[in-house]
């Protein structure tokens, strides 16, 4: 097999002692930010960006990767003990996990989150391993015209899914959007938007944006509300492992989970978030202890921790094969690819496939060290939860400054970054989501390329974008993704389903 | 209508007006560039920004028909610390080539801690220097990045 003769390949770049230590590095760094609430790997990652100047690229996306794996395993944690979610993606672990704890039951749902996270990132690998290829194949088939249909299903698909309304979504798009045109217009060498200001000429910097949307919002967001915050640290408690019972209860869950996970990640419908909603769900109407939900039943955490952890791997797949990120990370980890000067697609599996495969190779390396990391040393990270708020969110002011400050060696990128910090906040208050604004931002240049690619080819004939039947499929799903909901709602059928709302 | 529900309005609808002028920029920038060279002209560096103006628009109008309509109560807010953490962070941007990166450093770490409740300022600022300096070494020794040394440039 082709793909195996090129995943062999992977493992001897992933197995070298300085690729191991980059993946060690990165699922530690990942684990403790996923831990800590209010900073996550997509503002990690955009912290690290500057490295790509020192690093080579294989280690640097091992690190990258690791931090992304890591992430999501660590954020359980947090969910569990403090009934915080580290992540987004661990909103629904909170609900049954924390109720374990208060149980006295802890442990077990850390168990059951990291072995769940484990059997779900890998297999969720192993499916990444498998579609890489065909999908590749797939994307062959792509010109101008597709590639800016699905770069518009990818931002109406975020924009619909993400946030509590759509309205605030597309808000967020916009300004996404927006922000990406500032700079030099690549085609004509004018400059768009820069208040003439020079430093501007360039763009704006995703660093500077991710970092002051994630940090400084954050920091920000917490001086005025964190009065009003109060959590409470809950004790590890009960037997360190799992009962039978409790491994009865979960495996299924995991399995169930993890089919899940997969496919939801693959679609550009933003990550993790969605599939965790509907594997709890689903746990609930499948569980003979369905009346244990909400006062923690433990089939509640395994089954939305397989399904983030293996939608994790999903999102690498329109990643590397499309160049589509479909999550704020993914969309961060583009911009390192592009710092590189490297493209995503069908070219980089051709032209870089130590990259690519070392990378897929990593993952597995990465989640058994996660498993290692996160089962018998989950004390270690408890810690972290014991660093004061304040000094927590000061520290994390201090990095970004630094972060923002690196990007060009200007002093003009830390005050853009505190301005973003002021947006960041009033988006947080005003309830919008932020990942449209990073995928609008690194995806919206490469859409307006395309869109003028595609027209130019077409002579200005803007029927190219309907003319062929996969665009138009693309952009008539897009159109579903963005008018449906709220057309099902006024037809006044099913309000809303699954457990979103608490 | 409740005090803190037409406050809460009043954010949606300034909202709303900062997003109208955020597309309105948009719009006269867009209006305003230059005409492109002839090999730019089928679509020049027009069109994408107007179609993102527009969607800017149409959101600004749609929050200000919400905010009109009055549906959304807001969350209290605490101004005071609020407005310390805006303050340390203008200073900083001031003080950063001045003064170098290790005292902004400590000083952004000692008032933002301040303002996020702690109160045991001469501790933060004593960590928040050491932070900044072992940050600063780490970058600019470690990681070979730069880093503005200030008056304490012959000392790092």
């Amino acid at each position: 097999m082709e793909t195996f003769a090129a995943l062999a390949q992977g493992f001897a770049v992933a197995l070298t002692p300085t690729n191991l230590l980059w993946a060690l590095v990165g699922t530690v760094l990942g684990t403790a930010v996923g831990v800590l609430p209010g900073i996550g790997p997509a503002m990690t990652v955009a912290l690290l960006l500057p490295l790509t100047s020192t690093l080579d690229p294989t280690g640097a996306f091992i690190m990258f990767a690791g931090i992304y794996y890591g992430g999501m395993y660590g954020g359980s944690t947090t969910a569990i003990l403090i009934n915080t979610p580290g992540e987004s993606a661990n909103i629904i672990t909170a609900l049954d996990g924390h109720a374990m704890a208060r149980r006295g039951r802890g442990a077990a749902a850390l168990a059951t989150a990291a072995i769940g996270s484990f059997v779900a990132g890998t297999l969720g690998t192993l499916a990444l391993t498998l579609v890489a290829k065909p999908m590749v194949e797939l994307a062959r088939a792509f010109g101008p015209a597709e590639y800016f249909a699905l770069m518009v299903l990818a931002f109406t698909t975020v924009t619909a899914v993400l946030g509590s309304s759509l309205l605030k979504g597309l808000l967020a798009l916009f300004l996404g959007l927006a922000l990406g045109m500032v700079g030099i217009d690549l085609q004509t060498g004018q400059a768009r938007f820069t208040l003439g200001q020079p430093e501007l000429l360039d763009g704006i910097d995703v660093v500077v944006v991710a970092v002051g949307l994630f940090a400084v919002g954050e920091a920000l967001f917490m001086m005025a509300r964190g009065r009003f915050i109060v959590e409470e640290l809950l004790p590890m408690k009960g037997r360190a492992w799992m009962t039978g019972e409790e491994w009865r209860r979960s495996w299924k869950p995991w399995l169930r989970g993890a089919a899940l996970g997969f496919p939801f990640g693959t679609l550009p419908a933003g990550g993790a978030e969605i599939p965790t909603f509907l594997s709890y769900s689903l746990e609930r109407r499948l569980s003979k202890h369905s009346d244990e939900f909400g006062k923690g039943a433990i089939e509640g955490v395994a089954g939305p921790e397989a399904a983030n952890n293996s939608a994790a791997a999903g999102v690498l797949v329109p990643l590397l094969s499309l160049g589509l990120p479909t999550s704020a990370t993914a969309a961060i980890l583009l911009a390192a690819f592009q710092q590189y000067g490297l493209q995503p697609g069908p070219l980089l599996f051709q032209n870089s496939p130590d990259l690519v495969w070392g990378l897929i190779a990593s993952l597995y390396v990465g989640n058994v060290m996660l498993l290692v990391l996160n089962l018998p040393l989950a004390g270690v990270w408890v810690q972290l939860l014991r660093i004061p708020r304040p000094l927590l969110y000061a520290g994390i002011l201090v990095f970004a400054t630094v972060g923002a400050y690196t990007v060009n060696n200007s002093v003009f990128d830390v005050g853009l970054l505190y301005a973003l910090g002021l947006m960041g906040f009033a988006m947080r208050m005003f309830d919008i989501p932020m990942a449209p604004v990073v995928i609008g931002l690194i995806l919206g240049p490469l859409a307006e390329q395309q869109f003028r690619r595609a027209l130019s080819i077409s002579q200005g004939d803007w029927t190219v974008f309907f003319s062929q039947p996969l665009s138009a499929a693309l952009l008539a799903l897009a159109a579903l993704a963005l008018l449906g909901p709220p057309l099902w709602r006024i037809l006044g059928r099913g309000r809303r389903n699954g457990p979103v709302g608490g | 209508m409740a005090a803190t529900g037409s406050r809460a309005n009043l954010g949606e609808a300034l909202l709303g007006l900062a997003v109208a002028a955020l597309g309105a920029y948009f719009v006269y920038g867009a209006l305003t560039l230059p005409d492109p060279p002839p090999y730019a002209r089928i679509v020049g560096p027009r069109a994408f920004p107007l179609i993102v103006a527009g969607g800017l628009l149409l959101t600004a109008a749609g929050l200000l028909i919400q905010a009109l309509r009055g549906d959304r109560s807001g969350e209290p807010v605490d101004w005071r610390p609020l407005l310390g953490g805006f303050a340390v962070l203008a200073a900083a941007v001031a003080l950063l080539l001045p003064l170098g990166f290790v005292p902004t450093g400590g000083l952004i770490f000692a008032v933002a801690a301040r303002c996020l409740g702690s109160r045991r300022t001469g501790r933060d600022l004593a960590i928040g220097l050491v932070l900044a300096l072992a940050v600063h070494l780490a970058f600019v020794r470690g990681l070979g990045l730069s880093l503005p040394a200030g008056p304490l440039a012959g000392f790092l």
